[in-house]
């Protein structure tokens, strides 16, 4: 059986935030909602399309709102990995 | 175009260049002006018809705008914003400076977001529509270079692209002089943008025969008016020129570079993709543009030519330039250097337009050896000339039919 570690995913997350949407890593922390980082709607669709390509499960719109924190979603995909560990497992 | 009233002098006081010659004005200046081409393999090419274009590569949209801008947008629309950012610095205006109610934006272009709409239909295809971007229609749209240069700027006023194939550049320059002239805006953000060299695009246009397939030899491809022409480069690029009514561009004290004083446009109303044989239309466009500006052809002392260095183009538009202007005028066409940036590339040449007057100095067509007898003009070939320049014409013809002529003076 696999756990997925949140921390870590966390971490990986606010990287991608970076990358994809050119945020500033220093001031994304895991309280921020993905609203106080500017990103409107279409931008947290194309997240969910970055983060199913990324961490290879499959990740929903609702899944990813704007009073999202990003800890939040970061415990979110630590349950997708590991449900989908145990599946595979 | 309004024939017969007096002559209206746009003023242009500001222009941004981003093309395969060089990210900013200076660089493609110097990279046109020395006939130095641009075209070179393209590996993602490599399994195609033909393997090579002219393609901005200095240019990087996420290094030029940052990432959190760029992101959203597609490649044609960063080419354009970059293009704006030079044309606005040189213009001396920020949106903080005018009434942005005033300020419209007319950018051309043919394709649009061409690399978007190739790369997400080709994640579809591929992997299913849960791989598909939300962003695809803001950012391929092909109005959205104007829409995004709105925003960037604060701009308010009337604001579109036109779409005139290969033609759309000048058809925007042409019309954004209109809504100086009838008093809509002071400034127009204008030109065009093309950023389509993607694996469909340049396969159809191979398949249609319209490429160079010189590919042993891809920087002498582009070879306008030369006897050993056989098609089109394909390129990418932008240019934006800051347009002003020149009572508004006088009252700030802004430098005019050289006046859009004149403008025509017409449809061959014939063939989809081939030219008028005689290059009809092509004329009608441009006796209207010189009639506009209140010029008569022995006043035009250089031809920046729409060259594209296909047998047919070349051909029919030389005869139709010593028809009406006799064999007088220096003829170029910047296509040898830049590839054919399909809609940017009459907002190109106009901007080359520019600067040809401002520095009275005609650039030279690359890859001239041996002149094509059936292309009976001066051609400027080997280096730029020097010498006295007051009134100029710039040409576009577009598939469709679609014909715009820009006639350029000294201020």
């Amino acid at each position: 059986m696999t756990t997925a570690q949140p921390l870590a995913i966390q971490d990986q997350l606010i990287a991608l935030l970076a990358e994809r949407f050119g945020l500033d890593q220093t001031t994304i922390d895991p309280q921020v909602t993905f609203s106080s980082l500017e990103l409107d709607s279409l931008a947290l669709v194309e997240f969910t399309v970055t983060l199913e390509e990324d961490f290879g499960v499959p990740v929903d719109e609702e899944d990813v709102t704007a009073e999202n924190t990003v800890g939040e979603l970061a415990a979110l995909m630590a349950d997708k990995l590991t449900a989908q560990g145990q599946a595979a497992g | 175009m309004t024939v017969g009233n007096p002559p209206f002098h746009a003023a242009v006081t500001g222009l941004g260049l981003v093309t395969a010659a060089g990210v900013g004005t200076e660089r493609s200046w110097e990279t046109i002006v020395a006939a130095r081409p641009t075209a070179a393999e393209i590996p993602a090419f490599d399994d195609l018809p033909v393997r090579f274009g002219c393609a901005a590569t200095a240019f990087d949209g996420n290094a030029a705008l940052g990432r959190r801008t760029a992101w959203s947008l597609d490649r044609c629309t960063q080419l354009a914003l970059v293009a704006a950012r030079e044309a606005l610095a040189q213009a001396g205006l920020t949106p903080e400076d005018w009434d942005g109610s005033r300020v419209g934006v007319v950018l051309g272009t043919a394709l649009g977001g061409m690399s978007t709409w190739d790369s997400e239909y080709a994640k579809l295809a591929a992997k299913g529509p849960r791989t598909v971007s939300p962003m695809l229609i803001p950012m391929a749209a092909v109005n959205m270079p104007a829409g995004q240069l709105a925003s960037a700027f604060g701009a308010r006023g009337p604001n579109f692209v036109t779409a005139t194939a290969c033609a759309s550049g000048t058809t925007a320059i042409g019309t954004a002089r209109e809504l100086l002239r009838s008093g809509a805006c002071d400034i127009v953000i204008t030109g065009g943008t093309e950023s389509a060299l993607t694996r469909l695009v340049l396969t159809t246009f191979a398949k249609m025969g319209a490429l160079s397939g010189r590919g042993e030899d891809p920087a002498g491809a582009s070879r306008p008016f030369d006897a050993d022409r056989d098609g089109f480069v394909l390129a990418e690029g932008a240019a934006v020129l800051v347009l002003e009514r020149p009572e508004h561009a006088a009252a700030r004290g802004a430098r005019t570079l050289a006046s859009v004083s004149g403008y025509g446009a017409s449809a061959d109303a014939g063939h989809a993709t081939r030219p008028d044989p005689e290059g009809r239309g092509a004329e009608a466009a441009l006796r209207t543009a010189l009639a506009d500006a209140g010029l008569s052809p022995d006043d035009i002392g250089h031809v920046n030519a729409h060259g594209t260095s296909t047998p047919l183009n070349d051909a029919v538009e030389s005869r139709m330039i010593s028809r009406v202007l006799g064999t007088g005028p220096a003829v170029t066409s910047v296509k040898g250097v830049t590839g054919h940036c399909l809609g940017a590339s009459g907002a190109i040449e106009a901007a080359v337009g520019v600067l040809t007057l401002e520095r009275q100095t005609v650039p030279p067509t690359a890859n001239l050896e041996r002149q094509d007898p059936d292309c009976p003009v001066d051609v400027v070939a080997d280096k730029a000339r020097e010498g006295r320049l007051d009134a100029m014409v710039s040409h576009s013809f577009g598939f469709g039919g679609q014909n715009a002529v820009l006639a350029l003076t000294r201020p």
